[in-house]
C-alpha cells in the first residue's frame, strides 16, 4: 500500500503542477455578436475554431466565451441561419483575454428581426416556431398611428370590432369585455381588472420599439387571456444622444353622402374636427441612468352624435445601471379621458344617433359620458448573476377609475362609481444550462380588487377579489444549426368563486427546423385557458343594455395545433423576400359567449358551445434592400364552426385579405397606401336586434387608407421635419365598427412631425 | 406548392438587372395603387339607408267578442290585439321584429265585447293575428294567444287600406301555443 502511494503521489503532483503552468499559458476570447444593421445583440449564434474542434453558441444576451485556448493564431468562424458568415482570423497572446465584437450581416432584412415573446427571451424571428408579426416604429409614425387598434389593423389575420382583438378568429365580439388577447406592456399584463379588456389609448406609442403580435395561443407562457393570442408592445431603451419628438396631428370626417342620416342631427352636415399632439423625450443621463417620457393630448368631436373624446396621457421610463449586471427600470403611466362612449345606433335609418331600449323597464340609453382614469406602475428589477444566468423581478399596479357624468359634464354621484385595481409580481429566471440549452422558469402573481355597483351579482356584494397564482417552466434545446425544439408548461390557479380555487395546467411543445438558409418549417400545439372576468361573471345593469350576472360561469380552454413555412432570401441584391404559409386548428371548450336569455328578458355570459376554428394564412412581403420601396399582402382564410349547433360561430369573417405599399419617390417625399377587407361574418347574433333595430346588419369591409409625406432631413437647425397629409377611409366606404356603430366614414389629416 | 412558386417567382426576377428591378419598385406602387383605387371605386359604397316603404302604411281594425271564464285580475297584466307577418314558436319571437312591431291599445278587462284600431301597419301579408294576453311580469316572455283571426285563412293582407277584421275569444278553450 505504502508502495502505491510512493508513486501515486508524485504523479498527482507533477500532473497538477503541469496543468496549472498550461492553464497559465492559456488566453481566452470572449466577445459579443450583434447585428449589423441595428446593432441588436444575436442569441443562438454558433462560433467555432474548426483547427481546434471546439465550438460555443452566444447566449440570450448575445454574449459568448472561449476559456483555455493555446496561444497563436486562430481562424473563427461566425455563423447562423439567415446570416452571411463570417470568417475572422484572430491572434492570441499567451495569458491574453481578448474580447470581441463581431457583426453578422442578415441575408435579407427580415432575418435580423428579434422578437421576445415566443419565448419570454430575445430571439431572432427566423427561429421562433409560433406564427408572429410585428410592428415597427416607422409604420406608426408613417401612419401617424395614435391608438392600439390603428396599428393592429395592419396585422395579417387580426381583425379588430370595436374593442375586441380579433386574431385568427378567436374573439368573435363580446361588448369590449373579457377579451381572448392578452396585452402586455414589456412582458407584463395590462388587461382592465374589471372588464378584462384591452385599453386602446393608453400605450406610450412615441417611446416604442416595437409592438409584437403572437398568432397562436400563449398561455402555457401567459397564463389566462392568452387563449387566442398576445399582443406585447416592446418600450424603447435610452439612446445615446438625447431625442425629443413632437407630432402634431390635425383632421376632419366628412360628412356622410345620404342626406336621411342628416335629418335627425345637424352635426352629420358638418365636417367634424379632431386634432393632437404626440410627444416624446429619451436621453442617457451619465453612463448608468437613463429616462424616456411620452404623451398625447387629443381632443375629437365625433362623426357620430354623442361621442365627443378628450383625454391627456403621460408615460415615463427611468433606468438605473446600478453595475454592469445590474438593471433597474421604473415604466409609470397615468391618463385621463373624458369620453362620450357611443354604444349603439339608433337603427339603419338613423345610424348617427345613440338608439334607446325601451324594454327594460326604465329607458336605456346608447350612450354614456363619463370620466375613465388609469395608473399604471410597473418596476423591473434584472440581475445577470453571470453570462449564463439571469433573472428578472417585475412588480405591477394597474388601477381604473370610471366616473359617470351627466349631460352638463358634472361627476355623479359616487354609488354609481367604478373602480379597479390589478396588482401582482413575477420573477423569472433564464439559464443558459450548456451551449445548446436554455432554460426559462418562474412563478407570478396577481389580485384584481373592484369596487362597482354594477359587478353586484345574485349575491349583491359590491367588493370583488379575484386572486390567481402561477407556476411556468420551458426548456428549448438547439439540437444543431437547423434544429431548435420548446416544451413547457404553466399551471395556474385562481379563485372562481369565494373559497374555491380551481386550477389549470398549459402544456405546449414547439419545434423550427432551418430547411436551408432560407427556408424554416416549424411546428407547435399548446393548450390555452381564460377565467372570466369580473365583468363577465358580476355584471348586472340595465343602464346601457339588459345584461345580468352569472355566479356559475366557468373558466374557458383551448387547444391549438398550428405548422406553416417561412422563406426569406435576398432577390437580385435589390429585394428581400419574405413569404409565410401557416395551417391552423384550435379547439375551444365551454367557450363564454353573450347569449339573449328569453326568461329573465337579458343577455347573459354563459358557457355556450364547443367550437373550432381551423384555417390558413398566407403572407408575402417584399422590400428593396435600401427599404425604399415595400410592398406587402396577406390572405387569411377561416372556418369557425359552432360544434354543438353545427352552424358557424357569430361576428367572425371567413376570408381576411391586406395589402399595402410603401415607396420613396424622392429622397424627400414618400407615398403610402393601405386596403384591408373582411368578408360579411356567416352568422352574426340576431338576439341583439331584438333590442336594437338593424343591429345584425354587418357588411364586408374595404377600406383603403393613403399617405403622402416630405420629409425634410436636418432642414430647421439640425431638426428632421417631416409633413404627411392622409386619406383614411379613401372611398368612403360605410361599414359597421362593431354592431350597431356606423364606422369612420372618409376622413382627412395633416400630420407634422419634428424630431431633434 | 408555396415553396415552389416562390421559387418560380424569385428565378422571374433572379434575371431581372438589378437596376431593372428598382425600377420596377418604383412603379409597382402606383400602379398597385391605381388598380386598386379602379377596383374598389366602382364598387359597393357599402352601407345604405333602407329604402322607404313604397306603399304607404295601412290601418287594421276590428271588433272581439269574449267568451268563457276570464283569468283571474292578477294574471291580466296586459291585453291587446297584435297582428304578425310570421309564426312566433315561443312567445318571444313576437319581438323579432321590433322595428315593424304594431298592436293595439290596452284592450278592456272582463267585458263581452270591445274593438281596437291599430294604425301605421307597414304594408304586407300578415299570416297570424291574435288577442294576446301578457300573463306575469316578464314583458318578452309571459304572453300567450287568446284568440286568432281565422276567417280567410287567417290572412290579413295591408297595402295602405284600412282592414276590418272579427276575432272571438274563448278563454274556456284557448287556442295552441306554439301553434299546431
Amino acid at each position: 500500500m505504502k508502495r502505491l502511494f510512493a508513486h501515486i503521489i508524485p504523479f498527482l503532483f507533477f500532473t497538477v503542477i503541469f496543468a496549472a503552468d498550461a492553464v497559465a499559458q492559456d488566453a481566452s476570447l470572449e466577445g459579443l455578436v450583434v447585428s449589423s444593421t441595428d446593432g441588436e445583440s444575436l442569441p443562438g449564434v454558433h462560433i467555432s475554431i474548426p483547427e481546434l474542434n471546439t465550438g460555443t453558441i452566444t447566449n440570450t444576451e448575445g454574449r459568448f466565451r472561449f476559456r483555455s485556448l493555446p496561444p497563436g493564431e486562430h481562424i473563427l468562424r461566425v455563423s447562423m441561419v439567415g446570416f452571411q458568415t463570417l470568417t475572422q482570423t484572430i491572434r492570441l497572446e499567451s495569458e491574453e483575454v481578448l474580447n470581441l465584437r463581431l457583426e453578422l450581416t442578415p441575408i435579407t432584412l427580415q432575418t435580423g428581426e428579434l422578437v421576445v415573446t415566443a419565448s419570454r427571451r430575445s430571439q431572432l424571428i427566423g427561429r421562433v416556431s409560433v406564427s408572429m408579426n410585428t410592428i415597427t416604429p416607422a409604420e406608426i409614425h408613417s401612419r401617424n398611428i395614435t391608438t392600439l387598434d390603428q396599428a393592429l389593423d395592419y396585422v395579417p389575420g387580426v381583425q379588430v370590432l370595436g374593442n375586441s382583438v380579433n386574431i385568427r378568429g378567436s374573439s368573435g365580439f363580446a361588448y369590449g369585455v373579457g377579451s381572448r388577447v392578452l396585452l402586455l406592456v414589456d412582458g407584463v399584463p395590462l388587461m382592465g381588472p374589471d372588464q378584462g379588456g384591452m385599453d386602446f389609448d393608453g400605450l406610450p406609442l412615441t417611446q416604442t420599439r416595437q409592438i409584437e403580435v403572437l398568432k397562436s395561443p400563449g398561455s402555457a407562457l401567459y397564463g389566462g387571456g392568452a387563449l387566442g393570442g398576445v399582443i406585447n408592445l416592446i418600450t424603447r431603451d435610452f439612446p445615446d444622444t438625447p431625442e425629443t419628438r413632437l407630432r402634431f396631428f390635425n383632421g376632419v370626417y366628412e360628412p356622410v353622402r345620404h342626406d336621411v342620416w342628416k335629418q335627425n342631427w345637424d352635426g352629420a352636415a358638418d365636417y367634424r374636427p379632431f386634432r393632437g399632439l404626440l410627444f416624446g423625450h429619451s436621453q442617457k443621463t451619465g453612463d448608468r441612468f437613463g429616462f424616456w417620457l411620452s404623451g398625447k393630448l387629443f381632443d375629437n368631436a365625433g362623426y357620430l352624435q354623442n361621442n365627443t373624446s378628450k383625454g391627456i396621457e403621460l408615460y415615463t421610463k427611468l433606468g438605473w445601471n446600478i453595475t454592469p449586471d445590474i438593471d433597474l427600470s421604473l415604466y409609470t403611466g397615468a391618463r385621463r379621458n373624458e369620453n362620450y362612449q357611443f354604444l349603439y345606433w339608433n337603427g339603419l335609418r338613423d345610424p348617427l344617433r345613440p338608439g334607446e331600449i325601451q324594454l327594460t323597464g326604465d329607458t336605456a340609453s346608447g350612450s354614456n359620458l363619463g370620466l375613465s382614469d388609469r395608473l399604471t406602475i410597473l418596476p423591473v428589477f434584472t440581475h445577470n448573476i453571470s453570462p449564463n444566468v439571469q433573472y428578472t423581478l417585475k412588480g405591477r399596479l394597474f388601477g381604473v377609475a370610471f366616473r359617470p357624468m351627466d349631460r352638463q359634464g358634472n361627476v355623479r354621484p359616487s354609488d354609481r362609481h367604478n373602480v379597479g385595481v390589478r396588482y401582482g409580481g413575477e420573477a423569472q429566471v433564464n439559464i443558459q444550462a450548456t451551449d445548446e440549452l436554455i432554460l426559462t422558469g418562474g412563478g407570478s402573481f396577481d389580485e384584481n380588487y373592484i369596487r362597482s355597483d354594477v359587478f353586484v351579482g345574485e349575491d349583491s356584494l359590491m367588493v370583488r377579489n379575484q386572486p390567481e397564482g402561477a407556476l411556468f417552466f420551458q426548456a428549448e434545446y438547439q439540437w444543431n444549426q437547423r434544429l431548435t425544439t420548446t416544451a413547457g408548461f404553466r399551471y395556474d390557479a385562481y379563485q372562481v368563486h369565494t373559497l374555491e380555487t380551481a386550477t389549470q395546467f398549459s402544456p405546449k411543445f414547439s419545434a423550427s427546423y432551418s430547411v436551408s438558409d432560407h427556408l424554416t418549417a416549424r411546428a407547435s400545439l399548446g393548450k390555452g385557458f381564460r377565467v372570466p372576468s369580473v365583468a363577465e361573471r358580476f355584471f348586472n345593469n340595465q343602464d346601457f343594455f339588459p345584461l345580468i350576472s352569472n355566479l356559475t360561469l366557468q373558466p374557458e380552454t383551448s387547444t391549438g395545433y398550428e405548422a406553416g413555412f417561412t422563406y426569406m432570401r435576398p432577390v437580385r441584391r435589390a429585394f428581400s423576400l419574405k413569404a409565410e404559409l401557416t395551417g391552423f386548428w384550435n379547439e375551444y371548450q365551454r367557450l363564454v359567449e353573450p347569449t339573449f336569455r328569453p326568461h329573465e328578458g337579458s343577455f347573459q355570459f354563459i358557457n355556450l358551445t364547443e367550437a373550432r376554428i381551423r384555417g390558413a394564412e398566407a403572407a408575402v412581403s417584399v422590400s428593396s434592400l435600401g427599404q425604399n420601396h415595400h410592398l406587402s399582402t396577406s390572405y387569411t382564410l377561416l372556418d369557425p364552426d359552432d360544434l354543438e349547433m353545427n352552424r358557424p360561430l357569430v361576428y367572425r369573417s371567413k376570408h381576411l385579405f391586406q395589402a399595402s405599399g410603401r415607396t420613396n419617390i424622392k429622397e424627400w417625399l414618400e407615398a403610402g397606401i393601405d386596403f384591408r377587407a373582411a368578408s360579411a361574418p356567416e352568422r352574426v347574433d340576431t338576439d341583439f336586434s331584438f333590442f336594437v333595430s338593424d343591429a345584425e346588419v354587418f357588411p364586408a369591409v374595404y377600406v383603403t387608407d393613403a399617405r403622402l409625406r416630405f420629409i425634410g432631413e436636418n432642414t430647421l437647425r439640425g431638426m428632421d421635419l417631416s409633413a404627411t397629409f392622409m386619406v383614411r377611409n379613401l372611398f368612403n366606404y360605410y361599414y359597421v365598427e362593431r354592431p350597431a356603430i356606423f364606422a369612420a366614414p372618409r376622413n382627412y389629416q395633416v400630420v407634422v412631425e419634428i424630431t431633434f | 406548392m408555396l415553396v415552389t412558386t416562390l421559387l418560380t417567382a424569385s428565378k422571374t426576377l433572379f434575371i431581372l438587372r438589378k437596376k431593372d428591378a428598382v425600377k420596377i419598385a418604383r412603379y409597382i406602387l402606383p400602379v398597385f395603387s391605381i388598380s386598386a383605387m379602379l377596383l374598389f371605386a366602382q364598387c359597393d359604397k357599402g352601407l345604405e339607408p333602407p329604402d322607404e316603404d313604397l306603399i304607404p302604411p295601412g290601418v287594421i281594425q276590428g271588433t272581439i267578442t269574449y267568451s268563457g271564464e276570464w283569468p283571474s285580475q292578477q294574471s291580466l297584466v296586459d291585453l291587446r290585439f297584435v297582428p304578425l307577418t310570421f309564426v312566433p314558436s315561443t312567445a318571444f319571437d313576437i319581438f323579432s321584429d321590433l322595428d315593424n312591431l304594431r298592436f293595439s291599445n290596452r284592450l278592456q278587462y272582463f267585458v263581452e265585447e270591445d274593438s281596437f284600431k291599430v294604425t301605421d301597419v307597414r304594408s304586407g301579408l300578415y299570416v297570424y293575428n291574435i288577442i294576446a294576453h301578457q300573463f306575469g311580469n316578464n314583458i318578452l316572455a309571459d304572453w300567450q294567444p287568446v284568440g286568432v283571426y281565422t276567417e280567410n285563412d287567417g290572412l290579413i293582407r295591408v297595402e295602405g287600406d284600412t282592414t276590418t277584421i272579427h276575432i272571438h275569444v274563448d278563454f274556456d278553450n284557448l287556442p295552441p301555443f306554439p301553434p299546431e
